[in-house]
C-alpha cells in the first residue's frame, strides 16, 4: 500500500466547449510540500475545486487515502482531514474570528450539532482557540466583527479557519495574496511547521515563497500538466518559463 | 480578555433580559384589563421568534411561515373538538404536525435563490388556504371552526374571561421556548446557522453538513410557528382562514423588520411596538392606520433602528 | 511650485475613526510615486482618500491644479482619476469586452490596446467577469483603468495574483506608459524591490504618517534603510 494520501487520475472538467481540466493526474505522498503553479487562468482553482466536491468532474476519480471520493459531498471531505484555503477571502462576516474559530473547532470536534451546548464550554478548546488566535496575530481583534477587520487581519483569518480543522491535507489557494513581504515568510513558516504527516498543496505566484517551499511542483498550463518534477528542474526548464516565469530579473 | 471569557460574556443570561422576563410574566396581574392583548401580543412574539430562526439566524427568506401557523391553529381546534380538551396535550400534537409539515417543506428551500425560497413559502401557504377552505366540512370552511372548548391547563387552571389564565399560558409557553432558543442561538449548533446565512461556501468548506443543519431548523422553527398557533387557536376558542394568510406571513415579517432580526428579542420588540402602534393608531384613526404604519417604516428605514432610539443622534450627520 | 499631484496635509479615515494624519506628498507629471509600509500603515487608505472613497478631515488634494478634495468621487474620475482597489471589484455580471468598453474614454488606450497588454483578456473577452480567474480579474481591473486614459493611476497591489511572466510585463507596461504618455502613477505594493525598480519616488508610511519621502532609487539601493522603515513595529500586533 503506497504512501499517498491523495491521487487523482485522469481528471476532467468541460464546461461548455472548454476543457477547464483537461486529463489532470496528481499525486500526494504523505508529508507533501508541493506547490501548483501555472499561468492565470490555467484552471489551478477550478483543480482544487473539484478536488474538493465544489464542482463535480466531467471524468476521473479521486481518492483521499485510499477512499474513493469522487461522489461525496464537500462536508464529507473536510470531515476526512481535506482542507483547502479560498484564493478571494470567504469569512463569516457577521462573527467574530473567537467565534468563527470556536465553533470550527466545535465542528471538527464533531460537537457542530450541539444545540444545548454553549459555545466555549470546553477548556481545552477556549485553549486552542487562543492558539489560533495568536499563532495569527488576531488576538487583539478576536472580538471584532469580521467584517470590520482591515485585509491582512482578513487574510490572516481565512489560513486560520482551515487549521482550525485540524487538517490531514491542506489545499492552500494563493495563501500570500495581499500578505506584506516581512508576513509572507511568517505565514509559510507556520504551514512548513504543520505535522510533517500533514500534506500540504500550495497554489502561489511567488516564485520564492514556492521554491524555498516547495519539494515537488506541477505545472498546469490550460487546464493540463505542463511538467512536474523538483524545483530546480521546474526553474531551469525552457517551458516553464516561456509561458510562465518570464526571463527577466523575477522579483519572487 | 481570554477566549473563554469572551466567549462566556455572550452566552451569559443578562440582567435585564431576567428583569424583562418577570415585567412581562406580572402583566397579567398588573394590568389585567388588558389581559387579552398581552395574550395576543406573546403569540405574535413567538410566531416572530420562530420566524427570526429562519431568517434572521439561517438567512432564509420567507414569506409564507403563517403556513405553519395556520397548521398549528387547526390542528390545535380540531383536536380539542373531537379528541381531547386538554390544552397541553393539543398543543404538543399541533407543534408536531407543523413540525412534520416543516420537515417537508424545507426541501423546498434548501436550493435556489431568495427569489426562488420567497415564491415556494408563499405557493405553500397560499395552497394550505385553499384546501382549509375547499375542507369545509372539517374546518369550518370560510366561516371558521368554531365551538372549541379548551379544558383547564395543567388540569387546574380553566380559561377564565377576562383571559388571564390564557394570558399566563402564553407566556408560560412562549417564555420555555425562549429559554430554549437561548440555549440553542449560543450553541455550537447556532453559530452554525450563522455561519450557513454568512457564507454557504465555507461553511461547507469547514464541515458543515449544510443541509442537514437547515431541515433541522426549518423544522424546529416550523414547529415553534404551530405552537404559535395553537396558542392561539386554544386562547380565542377560534380558528379561521386569516390563519393562513398572507397578511399574516407579512406582518410578522415586518414585526421583525422592527425589532431586528439575529437577535431574540427582536420579536418580541418588534410584536410590542407593532400591536401598541396598531392599537394606538386604530383608535385614533382606523381606516388610515396602514398609511401611519407606513410611514413609521420609511422612517425607520432611513434613520437606522439604533438611530431611532436615540432622538440625540438625529442631528449628527451619518 | 504646484506639482502634477500635490497632497498638503491630508487628515483622512473611515467614519469617525482619523487613521492618515498629516500626509504631504507631491509627484510630478509623467512620474510613478512608490507607497510602502508595513500592513495597516495607511497605504490602501491613502490611495481610497485620493479616489474619494474615504472620509476627508482636513487637508488638500490638487491634481494638475484640479481641487479634488472637494469632488465626489465620480467627479474625481471625470477629472483624470482611475483607481484600481485591492478588491478588483470588476463588473462580475458584464463580459470582459463590456467591461472595457462600459467606462473607455477616448484617448490612447482602447480596449484594442488592453488586449495587446494582456493576451489572456483576448481569449476571453466574451467570458464574464465572474468566470475569470483571480489573475484575470487582476489584469481586467488595472485595464479598465487604463481605458479611462486617465491623468492619475492609482494602483492598490497591482500585481498580486499575477504569473511572474505577467508581473515583468506590467511592470514594463507602467514604466513606459507613465514616461510616454504623461500620466502619473501612485503604486502601492507588497514587495518593494520590484516597485522600486520603476517609480522614479517612494514614500514610506507608518502609522498613517509619512516617515520617509525621497527618490526611488535611493530607498532601493539602502537595503538596510528600506528593511528598518518597512519593519519598523513589526511585532505590534
Amino acid at each position: 500500500m503506497s504512501d499517498l494520501v491523495l491521487t487523482c487520475e485522469h481528471l476532467v472538467k468541460r464546461f461548455g466547449g472548454i476543457h477547464a481540466t483537461d486529463q489532470v493526474s496528481l499525486q500526494i505522498p504523505r508529508g507533501a510540500r508541493h506547490a501548483l503553479i501555472g499561468p492565470n487562468g490555467a484552471g489551478k482553482t477550478t483543480l482544487i475545486n473539484l478536488l474538493t466536491g465544489v464542482l463535480t468532474p466531467t471524468k476521473g476519480r479521486i481518492h483521499l487515502r485510499g477512499e474513493d471520493i469522487s461522489k461525496l459531498p464537500p462536508h464529507e471531505r473536510v470531515r476526512r482531514g481535506l482542507v483547502r484555503t479560498f484564493q478571494i477571502n470567504q469569512l463569516f462576516e457577521g462573527l467574530t474570528p473567537l467565534q468563527t474559530l470556536a465553533m470550527t473547532l466545535s465542528q471538527q470536534r464533531g460537537q457542530g450539532a450541539r444545540w444545548w451546548q454553549a459555545l466555549g464550554h470546553s477548556p481545552d478548546l477556549n485553549l486552542r482557540c487562543e492558539q489560533l488566535l495568536a499563532q495569527f496575530h488576531l488576538t487583539k481583534v478576536m472580538n471584532h466583527c469580521t467584517h470590520e477587520l482591515p485585509y491582512g487581519k482578513r487574510r490572516l483569518l481565512e489560513m486560520a479557519i482551515a487549521l482550525a480543522c485540524e487538517p490531514r491535507v491542506l489545499l492552500l489557494d494563493e495563501p500570500a495574496a495581499g500578505v506584506p513581504a516581512g508576513e509572507r515568510e511568517e505565514l509559510l513558516q507556520t504551514v512548513a511547521a504543520l505535522p510533517v504527516d500533514v500534506s500540504v498543496v500550495l497554489i502561489e505566484h511567488d516564485m520564492d515563497l514556492v521554491f524555498s517551499f516547495a519539494h515537488r511542483i506541477t505545472v498546469l498550463v490550460q487546464g493540463a500538466v505542463l511538467t512536474e518534477g523538483p524545483p530546480a528542474e521546474i526553474a531551469a526548464d525552457p517551458r516553464v518559463r516561456e509561458v510562465y516565469l518570464g526571463h527577466g530579473d523575477q522579483h519572487g | 480578555m481570554s477566549a473563554a471569557n469572551s466567549l462566556a460574556s455572550l452566552v451569559k443570561l443578562r440582567w435585564w433580559e431576567a428583569a424583562l422576563w418577570l415585567l412581562l410574566l406580572a402583566l397579567p396581574w398588573l394590568m389585567p384589563t388588558h389581559a387579552l392583548l398581552i395574550s395576543e401580543i406573546t403569540i405574535i412574539a413567538l410566531f416572530a421568534m420562530s420566524l427570526d430562526l429562519i431568517l434572521g439566524y439561517s438567512g432564509i427568506v420567507s414569506l409564507g411561515h403563517a403556513a405553519f401557523f395556520g397548521m398549528g391553529a387547526y390542528t390545535a381546534a380540531l383536536f380539542a373538538k373531537h379528541l381531547h380538551p386538554d390544552p397541553m396535550f393539543g398543543l404538543s400534537i399541533a407543534m408536531l404536525v407543523s413540525a412534520l409539515l416543516g420537515a417537508v417543506c424545507s426541501l423546498g428551500v434548501l436550493r435556489g435563490s431568495d427569489l426562488t425560497r420567497i415564491m415556494v413559502t408563499l405557493g405553500v401557504a397560499l395552497i394550505l388556504q385553499e384546501l382549509a377552505n375547499k375542507l369545509d366540512w372539517l374546518t369550518g370552511g370560510a366561516d371558521g371552526l368554531q365551538g372549541v372548548v379548551m379544558g383547564p391547563v395543567l388540569g387546574r387552571f380553566e380559561f377564565d374571561l377576562f383571559g388571564q389564565t390564557a394570558a399566563w399560558y402564553a407566556l408560560g409557553i412562549t417564555l420555555l421556548v425562549f429559554v430554549l432558543l437561548r440555549r440553542l442561538v449560543v450553541s455550537p449548533f447556532g453559530y452554525s446557522l450563522q455561519a450557513i446565512r454568512d457564507n454557504r461556501l465555507r461553511a461547507q468548506a469547514i464541515g458543515i453538513p449544510v443541509h442537514a443543519r437547515l431541515v433541522a431548523i426549518y423544522t424546529l422553527a416550523a414547529g415553534l410557528a404551530g405552537l404559535a398557533g395553537g396558542l392561539q387557536a386554544q386562547t380565542t376558542g377560534f380558528a379561521s382562514l386569516d390563519v393562513f394568510g398572507f397578511d399574516r406571513s407579512a406582518d410578522v415579517l415586518l414585526m421583525l423588520v422592527i425589532g431586528g432580526s439575529g437577535w431574540l428579542w427582536g420579536g418580541l420588540v418588534g410584536a410590542v411596538v407593532f400591536k401598541t402602534l396598531h392599537s394606538v393608531i386604530s383608535a385614533w384613526t382606523p381606516q388610515y392606520w396602514t398609511f401611519w404604519l407606513g410611514l413609521f417604516l420609511v422612517l425607520l428605514m432611513l434613520v437606522g433602528r439604533e438611530r431611532l432610539l436615540r432622538p440625540w443622534t438625529w442631528g449628527r450627520k451619518a | 511650485m504646484a506639482e502634477w499631484l500635490q497632497i498638503e496635509s491630508l487628515s483622512a479615515g473611515y467614519g469617525e475613526a482619523v487613521i492618515l494624519h498629516d500626509v504631504s506628498l507631491a509627484l510630478p507629471q509623467g512620474q510613478t510615486l512608490a507607497l510602502l509600509g508595513r500592513n495597516g500603515a495607511g497605504k490602501t487608505t491613502l490611495i481610497n482618500t485620493i479616489a474619494g472613497a474615504t472620509r476627508q478631515h482636513a487637508g488638500r488634494i490638487r491634481l494638475n491644479g484640479v481641487a479634488l478634495h472637494s469632488l465626489h468621487s465620480y467627479a474625481r474620475a471625470a477629472a483624470g482619476v482611475a483607481w484600481v482597489p485591492q478588491e478588483r471589484d470588476i463588473f462580475k455580471s458584464l463580459t470582459v469586452l463590456e467591461n472595457l468598453t462600459a467606462v473607455a474614454r477616448p484617448g490612447a488606450w482602447t480596449p484594442a490596446r488592453v488586449f495587446e497588454l494582456f493576451p489572456r483578456l483576448a481569449e476571453r473577452q466574451r467570458n464574464m467577469g465572474h468566470q475569470l480567474s483571480g489573475g484575470e480579474q487582476q489584469m481586467l481591473a488595472v485595464g479598465r483603468a487604463l481605458v479611462l486614459n486617465p491623468k492619475l493611476l492609482l494602483l492598490d497591489e497591482p500585481l498580486e495574483g499575477l504569473a511572474p511572466i505577467i508581473v515583468q510585463e506590467l511592470l514594463q507596461a507602467i514604466a513606459r506608459i507613465t514616461s510616454e504618455e504623461g500620466l502619473s502613477a501612485v503604486i502601492v505594493e507588497q514587495h518593494p524591490q520590484a516597485i522600486l525598480a520603476i517609480s522614479h519616488h517612494a514614500a514610506v508610511l507608518d502609522q498613517g504618517r509619512v516617515i520617509h519621502a525621497g527618490p526611488a532609487l535611493e530607498l532601493l539601493n539602502q537595503s538596510a534603510l528600506l528593511d528598518h522603515l518597512l519593519g519598523m513595529s513589526l511585532r505590534k500586533d
